[in-house]
């Protein structure tokens, strides 16, 4: 009877952890969390975490050229690029209008950045530096890139906003 | 008897053996406890020493900011960053780096190998940058926007010349046998696709022609002047620049540049001169303006490069996304140099011969360009890259196809 | 962290091997897999979660198998063996070939099914075997279940072998689990081994490496028969040479915690067929397919076709196992067909033919079979295969055959001759002979390989395990 009992008991165990890596399995499926924090909020919780001095606001048609993104897909897009064309300094921001619209924009930070870096190699190390310590987060609906000093703090900021 | 012995005999010999191993076991456990206590005190040795020294921010030798000590929170843990942040850390502020940095690359150096960390390793002390390959998606989007340029500016005279690198034009000092990308087969791809109306110049050969005379750094990954020189000259006629300076005033500004090639491989102890050309016999007064940070000048040297690692930057004290120069010639002739930092050098053989001549270097332009045109009465573009720099440009096109 | 990172060289191992030998002998377990853990999630804490579920699991099934066993209920024990063997090859199955299902049915298909880029969790091909053999193990009553929680994780988790094996089976390591004390000639042993495993993957599977991924750059037109055969060679030198060295490293590791690690490879390149090929390369793999699989099945006892069946699973699994490609999948069956026509038609006539020709043959089939191994897709297999005889290149042999050849020649050369063991028999004879100043000149020589090892490693060119990624 003990021992039947301590079968028993060691089976639950094994048969708890099954689900507990299934319920683990399905939480790696389901993804992040959409947040639905309106984009004018986030935005001015990450702009106000950085120092904006040496960037200034793009408009559309800058965006385009640099990510090649149009600002109308989707539900919101912010960047601030450098001011002073020697600059690294660059804040993007996207909300995503849906989930498949995420590979492009990725794919268009990726780019952005690798070309930043092939501008500046070998020439501009604080800029080489700044850009090899950027910052790409990915949180469901939202995308922030920053190349910034604080670029650590921005994304705390961009995190906590959500 | 006999039986007994032999049974002895082999006892005795088994015994031997025995024993002998028994010597070669302790032999081995001392060797390696030697070897532990080596090992150890060198690690140990290593690890105070990394600690006892000041951590470095800038890295001369390898031309690249180290890794400072990661911050620590739950979210770097969390995500790795901290993780990779000490082991680049470590490593960057490793005790002695540079000397490890040497000592790699003359281990490699001694086995034969000919290219490190993408750089060839020619003779006389040449390092060249690998050739790069072509992506075909950029290729053609670059291309596509010079001739839509072209074809939108039939009114203007446009040049373009993308000038091959050293480890394909100086063939008596690359690698023997390297397999090394041939770029003249780039030029021609670019040439086959590209609108009649831009005239394009090709200066392998007569770089080729001077090869023995030192036209690129020997650690950096530019042309010297003296190579600019000859492209000039090769390229003046088509140009429709005429009366050329017969000759020049030369002057050795630096002789301790170590470039981008040294520092990519890690090299140590090799120099290069930099030299700039001054033409003689023409007028040649301008002032050069830089609308990035308003600064003017009558010159287009910069003497405080000259104290600065990269001694390139002579040349109008590095890359700026535009530079103006205003000369005091009058033949209404106006230059757009849509260029890369090899631009830079060869600038000082064309202010004789413009009016007014518009630097835009692309890769940290973001103004509309067409505004220039029209504004400063452009009458000549000239695209001017190396090939390296130019199969790897990614915004090009986009500055060329902007406001359009 | 990786075993050949200076991170873990100069910090994390120093400082383990002291603690373990000052600490008490009961913390001692406790603290090896303290630092297990540490080094499992750095870099990537998420993937914990799968090791120490996979471990809780593992560890109940074999006590609920042992209980079921000591009262004697054999249909709860077969019950327990099925769940855990379903569940741990369920779990391996779907983090390792999740990926690669789904692309191949939405190719074959032209379906649109999501693909998550899911990491694989470092390691699980080869934990995931341990404990496979530990329950397999259990349920055989070839070993007593694990009642000790600290000392069933300390086996699976243990840095030394976690990431890359060797796969070691529980019965091997179970009595050396008693938390002795490391005697300072096995931690010597370790230093020594590990040395030796660290110089053969630093100073000559990365250069082969960077050599192999040159040529296989290379344009068509700059590829000849021979240029593609060095290539293949460079292969053939990196993988052995990478894998045999972290297999060393790890083996030294385990030697300096006072425990004997499985002996993974026993110069596999000297072989004098392809079936003795497999019982010198990835030893321990081989052994587990072998006990857990191909017995099991009946081996070799029950007819040819059943024989030929089971030879043919085995392979299959083998290429499987490596990964989610078809290049591994066609590897293995390239092997299992090769052996099966080993054992029934060439068996003969390679026993009567010259050594030097039997080796010819091995080799050639072993650096064929390594084309697909190091292949990213089938297609670019069949295409090297065809540069190396003569379909698609520039010629028999060209400039940068010289090339390649020359700015290697040195390291090809100390490889094939580290390949064989003739080299380090000579060596050992030389250094532990009786004249005390050779040991001298040896541990000099052991210094030397370690400090040129630390130059390579403190640069930035830096290369993964290649068998990380199985």
């Amino acid at each position: 009877m003990m021992k039947a009992d301590r079968i028993l008991i060691y089976r639950i165990i094994t048969l708890a952890a099954i689900v507990l890596m299934l319920v683990y399995v399905v939480s790696l499926f389901r993804g992040e969390k959409e947040s639905s924090a309106a984009f004018a909020d986030v935005e001015t919780a990450v702009m106000s975490a950085a120092d904006l001095s040496t960037m200034q606001k793009a408009e559309n048609r800058m965006i385009k050229r640099l990510y090649g993104l149009s600002a109308g897909d989707y539900e919101g897009l912010t960047l601030y690029y450098p001011t002073t064309n020697m600059g690294a300094e660059e804040i993007f921001l996207v909300k995503l209008a849906d989930q498949s619209q995420k590979e492009a924009v990725l794919a268009a930070v990726n780019e952005r950045l690798a070309g930043q870096k092939k501008a500046f190699d070998g020439y501009g190390v604080g800029q080489t530096e700044l850009l090899n310590a950027s910052v790409i987060d990915d949180r469901g609906n939202y995308i922030l890139f920053v190349v910034n000093q604080d670029a650590a703090a921005i994304d705390a900021a961009f995190a906590g906003s959500l | 008897m006999n039986e007994e012995s032999r049974m002895e005999e082999r006892k005795r010999r088994r015994e031997i053996r025995r024993r002998r191993k028994r010597a070669l076991m302790a032999r081995v456990a001392r060797h390696h406890k030697k070897l532990l206590i080596v090992i150890a005190v060198l690690i140990l040795a290593l690890d105070v020493l990394g600690l006892v020294k000041k951590d470095v921010d800038f890295s001369d030798t390898e031309n690249r900011a180290m890794a400072q000590v990661p911050d620590l929170s739950r979210e770097s843990l969390l995500d790795g960053s901290f993780a990779s942040g000490a082991d680049a850390y470590i490593t960057d502020q490793f005790f002695a780096r540079n000397f490890w940095v040497r000592m790699k690359l003359a281990m490699d150096r001694a086995t034969g190998k000919k290219e490190v960390n993408g750089v060839y390793l020619g003779s006389s002390g040449y390092l060249m940058e690998v050739p790069k390959s072509p992506d075909p998606v950029w290729f053609d989007k670059n291309l596509d926007a010079i001739n839509a340029f072209a074809a939108k500016h039939d009114d203007l005279n446009l040049y373009m010349c993308v000038v091959p690198n050293a480890a394909y034009v100086l063939t008596d000092y690359a690698p023997k046998a390297a397999p090394i990308r041939d770029q003249s087969k780039d030029i021609e791809a670019i040439t086959s696709k590209l609108n009649r109306q831009v005239v394009f110049l090709d200066v392998t050969e007569a770089m080729r022609e001077h090869q023995t005379e030192g036209i690129y750094y020997r650690t950096d990954h530019h042309w010297t002047s003296r190579g600019a020189r000859f492209a000039f000259e090769a390229m003046a006629p088509r140009m429709d620049i005429k009366d050329i300076a017969p000759d020049y005033d030369i002057y050795t500004v630096a002789d301790d540049f170590s470039g981008t090639m040294a520092s990519k491989t890690g090299s140590y102890g090799q120099v290069d001169q930099v030299q700039i050309y001054v033409p003689k016999k023409v007028t040649n007064d301008f002032m050069v303006t830089y609308p990035d940070n308003g600064g003017e000048s009558c010159s287009m040297y910069s003497s405080a490069a000259l104290e600065a690692r990269d001694k390139y930057t002579v040349f109008f004290g590095g890359n700026y996304s535009m530079i103006d120069i205003k000369t005091v010639n009058n033949n209404k002739r106006v230059l757009l140099l849509i260029k890369d930092s090899y631009a830079n050098s060869f600038v000082q053989f064309l202010t004789p011969y413009f009016e007014h001549i518009i630097m835009v270097d692309p890769r940290y332009y973001y103004e509309d360009i067409e505004q220039v045109i029209t504004k400063e009465k452009v009458t000549d573009v000239l695209f001017l890259y190396n090939m390296n720099t130019y199969l790897e440009d990614r915004s090009l096109a986009d500055t060329l196809s902007d406001g359009s | 962290m990786s075993i050949s990172s200076v991170l873990f060289i100069f910090i994390f191992l120093p400082v383990c091997v002291l603690a373990y030998v000052f600490l008490p002998r009961l913390v001692r377990p406790v603290f090896l897999l303290l630092a297990s853990l540490v080094f499992y999630a750095w870099g990537n804490p998420a993937y914990l979660i799968v090791l120490a579920i996979s471990v809780v699991f593992n560890y109940f099934t074999g006590l609920e198998m042992q209980a079921a066993i000591d009262a004697e209920r054999d249909r709860d024990a077969r019950i327990a063996l099925l769940i855990g063997v379903i569940f741990n090859v369920a779990v391996l199955g779907f983090f390792k070939y999740y990926g690669f299902v789904i692309g191949s049915l939405n190719s074959l298909f032209h379906a649109q099914l999501p693909i998550r880029d899911l990491p694989l969790p470092i390691g699980i091909s080869f934990f995931t075997f341990s404990v496979l053999s530990y329950l397999i193990d259990v349920y055989r009553q070839d070993v007593p279940a694990q009642r000790n929680f600290i000392d069933f994780s300390v086996y699976v988790a243990f840095f030394a072998k976690v990431t890359s094996g060797p796969i070691v089976r529980y019965k091997d390591m179970a009595p050396q689990m008693d938390g002795h004390r490391p005697k300072l000639n096995d931690i010597g042993t370790g230093t020594a081994m590990f040395i030796r495993g660290l110089g053969k993957k630093v100073l000559l599977a990365d250069s082969f490496g960077m050599m192999h991924s040159a040529i296989a750059a290379l344009d068509a037109s700059q590829t000849h028969v021979l240029t593609a055969w060095l290539g293949c060679l460079a292969f053939t030198l990196q993988i052995y040479f990478d894998f045999g060295g972290y297999s060393d490293m790890a083996i030294g590791v385990g030697k300096m915690f006072g425990f004997e690690i499985t002996k993974n490879f026993d110069y596999p390149y000297i072989s004098k067929s392809l079936t003795e090929f497999w019982r010198r390369w990835h030893m321990t793999l081989g052994t587990w397919f072998r006990d857990y699989v191909y017995i099991p099945l009946g081996g070799n006892r029950a007819g040819l076709v059943r024989h030929m069946r089971n030879i043919m699973i085995v392979w299959l699994l083998t290429g499987i196992w490596h990964g989610a490609a078809w290049t591994f999948i066609l590897w293995g069956v390239y092997y299992g067909l090769l052996l099966l026509l080993e054992k029934y038609v060439l068996k003969g006539l390679l026993e009567r033919l010259p050594a030097p020709l039997v080796h010819i043959y091995t080799m050639f089939f072993v650096m064929i079979g390594w084309v697909f191994f190091a292949a990213p897709t089938v297609g670019s297999a069949f295409a090297t295969l065809g540069q190396m005889f003569g379909v698609g290149t520039a010629g028999f042999a060209g400039m940068t055959t010289w090339y390649y050849l020359k700015t290697n020649l040195i390291r090809l050369i100390i490889g094939c001759v580290m390949s064989t063991p003739v080299f380090y028999r000579q060596y050992k004879r030389f250094a532990f002979a009786k004249a005390p100043a050779r040991s001298y000149i040896s541990v000099a020589i052991y210094v030397c390989v370690f400090v040129c090892s630390l130059a390579y490693l403190i640069n930035a060119t830096y290369q993964s395990f290649l068998y990380v990624q199985f």
